[in-house]
């Protein structure tokens, strides 16, 4: 092959490489090679930007000359070569890649396979005594399967399998099949003469390893049937240092942050690769605490920290080596609405179920959680027990409010995997509170939209002990909920109600084709619901049934969540992207700041966005939101004043700018062209009648209007996707708010829809309940139709 | 000799629409056959109706240029999502490959079965990742709401 090669004049090119690119068409090879580039990189190992910059071009020029040269840039990147050859017969070769891996760290690389015969078959590739600790996965087969196990052998010790284990492998990207009785990771060959894969190795320990290596092809009728060949690879396992951190906020107290790590070649540490809680895989960032440690080889590496929106981001660059094996962060808040009396909270968290918990864990404790929370500088973490998780998570609900050390989940697993940092305490550690509480999705009766259930005493529904018994759909559940003093609101309200039009507010009948505040409509003609939640839709579908709700009177609120992890943008995985300020005389901590904070949720003592846009004053004629209605015997003007304050970086980053572009709440999005300029807009009757523009530096700013009050109305202030305060209720004349007709049709109108599209998941034997309480909803809308005066 | 050629017409519209009648019911039947045939395409929409997709069994190795391929696809609803399901072509998307998906929106049961057609033009190899999205759903998060295929097709 060699002398083929020679003949055929491919200079510099692995002769073996050259054979197998001349036949390959160059679309699907670089669509192959494009996808690994893909891997790598979302895994936090991507390669040189200039050999991504030249990848792109010979994709570009997509002939056999491009791929030879691919073949040759990729080698470097290559860990192993791997030939399935006519016969069925496989081959492990070296790859060109330097065999460098990281003690306790994650190194990415791409693996060869030739397969000029086209197999279509599974493929793994892997450690010889692979196994996969720390690590947990849906139980069961269907795919219809919610429940959740951990993931090691059936032994009570797993420390001593783990302690056996320096080096893991895993393939990118694969599916489980069943092979000798265990769940094997594959890949499935796609029958290109090359593709490449991407695999990752952990090594536990540092100094000179060696270590098999194992391909093996599975065969298509017998998947306990394989053909396979192994290969030794010596490894360099660069040591690793215990990195002490120093993290103080702006006060100069110790706390927790977010901290980004990034080496030279821009790859992230610790590795996004199978982390174990509380580091997730999701994220780049870490939450780490004054007081605690990172691992990280020698080199330079740049460090960015922050804590959530209120603080500005921070950037060093720093070397590590036998003289510098510390680093130190010093937090810069631009605002700190707690000195307004306004504390933070993110009502829609969870600690499992999210296709995002596969690895490294199904599920997380409080313990992570807390940190996570933390680490975002919310006051307050609504953590939801939901559908898939529900029986493992729902061990964490006390029916209290906690806040917990945030401590390690899995010591023994970390302990046994050489990992030696110590969680700290901090004197922050109380400003967050933490409440087990629900969401009903993946329930019966999702499809009327998801539920939030806050301060629950009880979470089981009276006689059903299984999630399938529970009703299917959600008035029962509210008013059980209800019933036992919890506040109740529908999830990410926005789902489902899109429509073309993003005036506001507009008229169009949505779909209710998803999972928002479908029901919502129907149950707040029976005193049933709490509020909405949104900051993480598109904010025209968010406030658009609100406004109509408000205008027929109803005092509903909205609420700021994330969803974390579920429903947050690839770039910003974290909790608080939504949240909710809820202005209370102290701090919320236990359970009676909690519940002062959940109940000045409910009575709208409140504004909610991103967290960049803060209102924090608001009053009409000297009154503030969530206290008694304004009242006026006449129609006349009203004062409106506020102190707003508003963040937006000067020349925001090209990452800032991507982050927003994946975030509808998101204060980029207000920006007034090229300036730091946002308009802060004075909302009537969900109708924005006035606005003024104010500079988004972080000074908080005085800001007025006088308007025009004909009617008995609600009035709010809004800087549109990124802040919006609940309302200040004006009643003139002793009259109740009946806004607008047109708003009471809206709502009346999408009853008949909702009742169209939703009732045919109700079971048969709760339809005649449901219908009457459609009905009745019905007839509160048609009534307040008669007693609106203006269209 | 007007009323020949109108005759002509009449018969040749006939003619036209049994054919196209024909076609449309040959084709219906063979959707209607390709759908009780075993997926090729698994779909999962979790509760939150974040969408993933795999592929559960074998492509055909080789189709006619110009012709679809029929892939069935088996779609697992957990989030009771009864808006309309989107199949787009990521990057690469040309005039040489074209993908047809079932615009009508999902029934909202927790199984259901549709037909993804891909045609190809061009002979040879052809990788393509076609995207699935719940018509203003959120996108997945790691890249599992697509697929890449491997096709080949022969003048």
């Amino acid at each position: 092959m060699l002398a083929l090669a020679g003949a055929l004049g491919t200079l510099k090119l692995c002769p073996a490489l050259a054979q197998a690119s001349a036949t390959i068409a160059a679309q699907p090879y670089f669509a192959n090679v494009k996808r690994a580039i893909e891997s790598l990189a979302r895994l936090g190992a991507p390669i040189a930007a200039e050999d991504a910059r030249r990848i792109a071009t010979l994709e570009r020029a997509g002939d056999a000359a491009a791929v030879d040269s691919a073949e040759q840039l990729l080698e470097g990147y290559t860990l192993a070569r791997l030939s399935l050859n006519g016969d069925r017969s496989v081959h492990v070769e070296l790859g060109g890649a330097r065999r460098t891996l990281v003690e306790q760290g994650w190194r990415m690389f791409l693996v060869r396979i030739a397969n000029p015969s086209g197999y279509t078959q599974r493929a793994a590739f892997s450690t010889d005594d692979l196994a996969a600790p720390a690590r947990m996965r849906p139980g069961g087969t269907g795919t219809r399967s919610r429940s959740q196990r951990a993931g090691l052998f059936d032994t009570v010790n797993t420390e001593p399998l783990i302690a056996r284990m320096w080096l893991l492998a895993q393939l990118c990207d694969t599916s489980p099949v069943l092979s000798a009785g265990l769940e094997m990771p594959t890949i499935l060959l796609t029958g290109l003469p090359i593709e490449y894969c991407v695999i990752q190795l952990f090594s536990r320990d540092q100094g000179q390893r060696r270590a098999s290596l194992q391909f093996s092809v599975l065969s298509d009728s017998d998947k306990d049937s394989r053909d396979e060949s192994a290969r030794e690879f010596d490894f360099d396992c660069l040591r690793s240092r215990s990195i002490a951190l120093g993290v103080l906020d702006a006060d100069g107290r110790a706390c927790l942050a977010s901290l980004t790590i990034k080496d030279k070649a821009g790859r992230i540490c610790p590795p996004m690769a199978m982390r174990i809680a509380p580091d997730m895989a999701f994220q780049p960032q870490v939450y780490r605490a004054d007081g605690e440690s990172v691992c990280l080889p020698d080199g330079e590496y740049l460090i960015e920290s922050k804590r959530g929106p209120e603080y500005l981001s921070a950037l060093q660059t720093i070397g590590i080596d036998e003289s510098h094996t510390r680093i130190d962060v010093r937090l810069q808040r631009w605002i700190d609405p707690a000195k307004w009396g306004w504390y933070s909270g993110d009502t829609h968290l969870h600690a499992a179920g999210c296709a995002h918990y596969e690895l490294p864990t199904e599920g997380v404790s409080p313990e992570t959680m807390v940190r996570h929370v933390r680490g975002e500088g919310l006051a307050i973490g609504d953590v939801l027990t939901w559908g898939p998780g529900y029986y493992y998570q729902k061990q964490f609900f006390s029916g209290h409010a906690v806040s917990p050390a945030a401590t390690l989940e899995h010591p023994k697993l970390q302990l046994a995997n050489n990992a030696n940092w110590q969680t700290r305490a901090t004197p922050k550690d109380d400003e967050t509170t933490l409440r087990y509480d629900m969401e009903i999705s993946g329930f019966p009766s999702s499809h009327a939209g998801h539920l939030v259930l806050l301060r629950l005493r009880e979470q089981s529904y009276p006689g059903a002990k299984l999630i399938e018994e529970w009703p299917s759909w959600n008035l029962p559940i509210l008013r059980w909920a209800k019933s036992q003093g919890s506040i109740a609101g529908y999830a990410h309200c926005s789902s489902g109600l899109e429509v073309d039009s993003t005036e506001l507010p507009n008229y169009e009948i949505p779909a209710f084709d998803s999972i928002g505040a479908n029901e919502c409509i129907i149950d707040v003609t029976h005193g049933a619901v709490d509020f909405m939640s949104g900051a993480n839709g598109p904010p025209a579908a968010e406030l658009n049934a609100w406004y109509h709700i408000l205008n027929c009177g109803f005092r509903l609120a909205m609420v700021g969540e994330t969803d974390y992890p579920c429903i947050v943008p690839p770039d910003d995985g974290r909790p608080g992207i939504g949240r909710s300020y809820v202005r209370l005389e102290q701090r919320p901590v236990g359970d009676s700041g909690y519940n002062a904070w959940v109940e000045n949720l409910q009575k709208g003592r409140l504004y909610y966005g991103d967290g960049r846009s803060h209102f924090l004053e608001f009053a009409v004629n000297r009154r503030s939101n969530g206290h008694d209605d304004l009242t006026l015997d006449a129609p006349q003007p009203v004062e409106v004043t506020a102190t707003v304050a508003a963040w937006l970086a000067s020349n925001p980053s090209s990452e800032a700018l991507k982050v927003a572009k994946h975030e509808d709440w998101n204060i980029e999005h207000a920006r007034i062209g090229n300036t730091r300029e946002v308009p802060v807009e004075l909302v009537v009757n969900g109708t924005a009648v006035q606005q003024l523009r104010m500079v988004a530096d972080g000074t908080p700013r005085p800001i007025a209007f006088t308007a025009p009050i004909a009617q008995s109305s609600w009035i709010a202030l809004r800087v549109m996707a990124s802040a919006h305060t609940y309302p200040i209720f004006v009643d003139v004349g002793g009259k109740p708010i009946r806004a607008s007709k047109r708003s009471a049709r809206w709502c009346r109108a999408c009853v008949d829809k909702l009742w169209e599209v939703k009732s045919p998941f109700m079971r048969e034997n709760e339809r005649t309940a449901a219908a009457a309480a459609f009905e009745h909803a019905r007839n509160v809308y048609d009534t307040i139709t008669g007693e609106c005066e203006l269209d | 000799m007007r009323w020949v050629s109108a005759l002509a017409l009449a018969i040749f519209k006939l003619a036209h629409a049994y054919a196209e009648d024909h076609d449309e019911r040959h084709e219906l039947q063979a959707g209607q056959r390709s759908e009780s045939r075993a997926a090729l395409i698994r779909i999962v929409i979790n509760p939150e109706t974040r969408i993933s997709v795999s592929r559960v069994g074998q492509l055909p190795s080789t189709t006619s240029c110009g012709k679809p391929l029929i892939l069935p696809v088996e779609i697992v609803n957990q989030g009771f999502v009864t808006a309309p399901l989107e199949a787009s072509v990521v990057d690469g998307a040309s005039e040489d490959i074209s993908v047809e998906f079932p615009t009508q929106p999902l029934t909202g049961r927790d199984e259901e079965r549709r037909i993804l057609r891909v045609t190809l033009r061009k002979p040879g190899a052809s990788d393509i990742t076609v995207a699935f999205r719940a018509r203003r759903g959120f996108p997945d998060l790691g890249g599992r709401d697509r697929i890449h295929l491997l096709l080949r097709c022969s003048p």
